[in-house]
């Protein structure tokens, strides 16, 4: 993919250019935003928004890295979602089972080459990450997922967030102590290879 | 447990963690946790917290994030807007086939009436002659052409013609002469108008202005469509 070639075809307004970029991201952009929301369907109409957002204001996109650029505005269009939440809370819907109780962790999100030990110990540990990441206030929130669930580095982070990279490394260290306190009670859930390692 | 790690400890642990510390500051942290129990145990939390994070599959897309047009205030081309385009193009075409033709049919109708005005003048010359040497015949004689026929071998234009027979000599007396001047009116008002390759010039014109107009609407109709896109 001509990446240089697409974003200049798109900043003319060519739609299918910038389409092409959004299949090339939209893995990256709505994981952030289901990490951010917690739902799968606010962070459908999260990423939705981010793109939209996105190709109207891609004639600002001025060179450096487009995937932190584009992460920027998906955490932009999240924290306009959460904040209308907070103003009008609404009850999340998930996906009802078989037997009509609500599935918390939805059969999309399943790996289909697990066993059924393994899928119930990662549906809980997932479970737990989320609500501790829930808990974590929005700016540490952003800064924990993009560094340690995205795998971006300090500067593709501060460019996301549009922070200097101190920044980034403060709220880094202080999201991952809280994530750390949180996740104390969940740590039998880990597999043996995260339990018995312990290295400098 | 409470933690005596100060925060300026945690993010140096975390950037250890994420080998962003520079090569003299790692250097002096490594020292620090040969010594410090608790800030090794801290690390390895962390280090243990950051992989659990890691280890979390990637969601997996529930649909394709295409944008519509649409949906970022594009208007989808109407289902007719290249026939707008094909029809400007057709009629465009037809106006300059029909405005040479016109061009054409203008040349011609000149070269006609210089021709028809020769005609005019031979005749006026010939007229005297005749009256000369046929003098007493009586009105209506077959030895002089009948007005009419003079009108229609002389010109088919009523510009030319009529004025043209109007004012020239005849061997007729006073009434004849009038009676001639109102056969030539008659023959003009009854002769065709201008043609241009057969069709009437005046419906020729009507056509072509109703071609221009089409062309200019169509053309129109897809520079708007062709806006909205």
């Amino acid at each position: 993919m001509d990446e240089a070639g697409l974003i200049q075809s798109a900043q003319k307004g060519d739609l299918d250019a910038f389409n092409r970029l959004v299949l090339e991201y939209q893995n990256m952009v709505f994981n952030l935003a289901y990490r951010m929301m917690g739902e799968s369907a606010v962070a459908e109409d999260a990423t939705q928004d981010a793109f939209i957002s996105a190709y109207r204001n891609i004639r600002a996109y001025r060179g450096g890295s487009f995937k932190a650029w584009l992460l920027r505005i998906t955490t932009n269009a999240c924290y306009d979602e959460l904040r209308r939440r907070q103003r009008r809370p609404t009850t999340p819907l998930e996906p009802l089972g078989d037997d009509d109780e609500e599935i918390e962790s939805p059969d999309w999100l399943a790996d289909p080459g697990e066993s059924p030990e393994e899928a119930t110990t990662r549906k809980e540990l997932g479970q737990a990450i989320k609500h501790c990441l829930e808990d974590l206030p929005l700016e540490f929130r952003s800064v924990a997922i993009l560094v340690d669930i995205q795998g971006l580095d300090y500067r593709e982070a501060a460019q996301a967030i549009q922070k200097p990279v101190g920044t980034v490394k403060s709220r880094l260290a202080r999201a991952r102590q809280r994530l750390r306190d949180c996740l104390q009670g969940s740590w039998e859930l880990l597999p043996a290879a995260f339990r018995l390692e312990e290295e400098i | 447990m409470k933690s005596n790690l100060s925060s300026h400890d945690w993010q140096d642990l975390s950037a250890y963690l994420d080998h962003e510390l520079n090569p003299s500051e790692r250097s002096n942290f490594e020292k620090r946790l040969q010594n410090e129990a608790e800030l090794r145990a801290t690390l390895f939390d962390l280090r243990r917290t950051r992989a659990v994070l890691r280890s979390q599959p990637p969601v997996r897309v529930p649909r394709n994030f295409t944008l519509k047009p649409e949906q970022v205030g594009l208007r989808q081309p109407s289902r007719n807007y290249p026939v707008w385009g094909l029809v400007s193009v057709l009629a465009s075409l037809l106006f300059i086939v029909l405005l040479v033709g016109d061009l054409a049919g203008q040349r011609s109708m000149l070269s006609a009436s210089s021709a028809q005005l020769m005609n005019s003048l031979e005749a006026q010359e010939a007229a005297p002659q005749a009256f000369e040497s046929v003098p007493q015949e009586a009105p209506g004689s077959e030895a002089y052409p009948p007005p009419s026929a003079v009108m229609k071998s002389v010109a088919p234009s009523p510009t030319m013609e009529a004025p043209a027979q109007a004012e020239a000599p005849t061997p007729y007396g006073m009434g004849g002469l009038a009676q001639d001047s109102m056969l030539a009116t008659q023959a003009a008002q009854s002769l065709p108008g201008p043609q241009i390759f057969g069709v009437d010039e005046r419906l020729w014109r009507g056509f072509e202005i109703l071609v221009l107009f089409a062309a200019i609407a169509a053309g129109l109709i897809w520079l708007i469509n062709r806006r909205r896109i």
